[in-house]
Order: C-alpha cells, then sequence, then structure tokens
C-alpha cells in the first residue's frame, strides 16, 4: 500500500542544471575590451632614448593589457553562445528574426578584438553586444509574466 | 508547467491508462535519470513522445533532448490535489 501511493518529485523548471542568464556578463566583458583596447592605444611608446627600464616596463604593461584583452574577448564569446545555445528557444524567432545573425556578427566581432586591438574593433563589439543584450531583455520582459 | 502547475503542486500521478496527446506525463529527465520531470505530451508516434512544458520559454523538453521513448514513462497525472483540486489540467 505505501509504494502504491508513495509520494515523488518532479522537477518542471528550466534547466537542469538550472539555467540563470543575465546579460550583465557579455555587456562587461565587452565594455572590458573596449578599456583595454583604448589603454593599449593610449600606452605612450619608449622613444629612442628610452632606458632598457622603460622599454621593458612598456612591454610589460602592453602584455598585461593584452591579456586581459584576450580574456575577455574570449569570455564574451562563450557567453553569447551560452545565449544564443541555452536562452534564445525557437519561440523568440519570431520576435526576434535576426537572433542567428546578430549571434554570428557579435561573436566574429569577438574574434576581431582579439585579432586586431583597434578601439574600432572593440567599439563594433560593443555596439553588436548591445544589440544582444537588449534582445535578451526583451524577451525576458515578455516572459515575465510565466515566470515561477 | 506554469501556468498550469505551480511550484509546490501536488498531484496523483498512475502508472495505468493510455497516454494521449495532451497528457501530462511523469518521466525520468534525459541525460538525468536520478531526476524525474513533467511534462505534456504534444504528439506521439511509434518513434516516442514529443513532450513540452507548458511555459515554453523557460522549458527544456523534446525541443532540446528530442522525443522521449514510451517506456520509460513512470506514469501520468490524473489530477491535482493541492493546492487546488482540479480534475482538468
Amino acid at each position: 500500500m505505501k509504494k502504491l501511493f508513495q509520494t515523488r518529485t518532479a522537477e518542471a523548471h528550466c534547466d537542469i542544471p538550472c539555467g540563470v542568464y543575465e546579460n550583465d556578463t557579455i555587456k562587461h566583458a565587452a565594455e572590458t575590451v573596449f578599456k583595454m583596447a583604448t589603454k593599449m592605444h593610449d600606452l605612450e611608446f619608449p622613444g629612442d632614448g628610452a632606458t632598457k627600464e622603460e622599454v621593458v616596463s612598456y612591454h610589460n604593461t602592453m602584455a598585461r593589457y593584452v591579456q586581459v584583452k584576450e580574456e575577455y574577448a574570449h569570455k564574451c564569446k562563450e557567453q553569447i553562445l551560452i545565449l544564443w545555445t541555452d536562452y534564445f528557444k525557437p519561440k523568440h524567432l519570431d520576435q526576434f528574426p535576426d537572433v542567428h545573425d546578430k549571434v554570428w556578427n557579435a561573436t566574429k566581432l569577438c574574434s576581431k578584438a582579439k585579432r586586431e586591438g583597434t578601439v574600432e574593433a572593440a567599439k563594433e563589439l560593443k555596439a553588436a553586444v548591445g544589440e544582444i543584450a537588449d534582445m535578451f531583455e526583451k524577451a525576458e520582459g515578455s516572459s515575465a509574466t510565466y515566470n515561477y | 508547467m506554469a501556468p498550469s502547475l505551480r511550484e509546490g503542486a501536488r498531484v496523483l500521478v498512475t502508472s495505468f491508462g493510455r497516454k494521449r496527446v495532451g497528457d501530462i506525463i511523469v518521466f525520468p529527465l534525459p541525460h538525468y535519470p536520478e531526476t524525474q520531470t513533467i511534462k505534456r505530451i504534444i504528439s506521439m508516434d511509434e518513434t516516442g513522445l514529443v513532450v513540452e512544458g507548458d511555459n515554453l520559454t523557460r522549458s527544456t523538453d523534446s525541443r532540446h533532448y528530442g522525443t522521449i521513448s514510451k517506456d520509460v514513462v513512470i506514469g501520468k497525472v490524473q489530477f491535482q490535489y493541492y493546492p487546488k483540486f482540479r480534475w482538468y489540467i
């Protein structure tokens, strides 16, 4: 009898492991890439008469900026792809028919920011990430009534 | 499964009875079989069942893990008895 009427829990909630999605990470990552690119651009180049220390310091600082830029451009790409593959569902395509193009474009721009390291490339990335972040916010807003 | 079933809802699940499209069923979650999940049958054929949660934008279901086999189904929901009694869910 006990076995017949045993109570068990069935999960109906979203992703297992539970997917909590946000757009802060991509915005923060793109902003960091932009800041690093700006710092790289502004870093003063040691002139002909520079001492060895000045040259070493320049390369060290530049390497650190580049390293952070690379790290965050990679993180940005990774998080955009997570939103694309895990968060956006077929239903969202009605609302955002260009989501695939925008993701394609933004992730390509992550690579461009890595490859070129220019302020211009970082600006383009920021703009593209902003569009994806907006789509996410709108999608969240439209599904808010069904939240658990 | 919102809005049909809210978190904490209690339902009676029976292993008998023919499963039909529209029924809510309980089955082990593909890839995580120790977890049981509850979804609605959207369509069925000889290859298996297509299940979806009612809360489409939040649910992870056949759209992600594909169809599920009829053999793994633990049972179907007959009615909800908590927090409110409801025959039709």
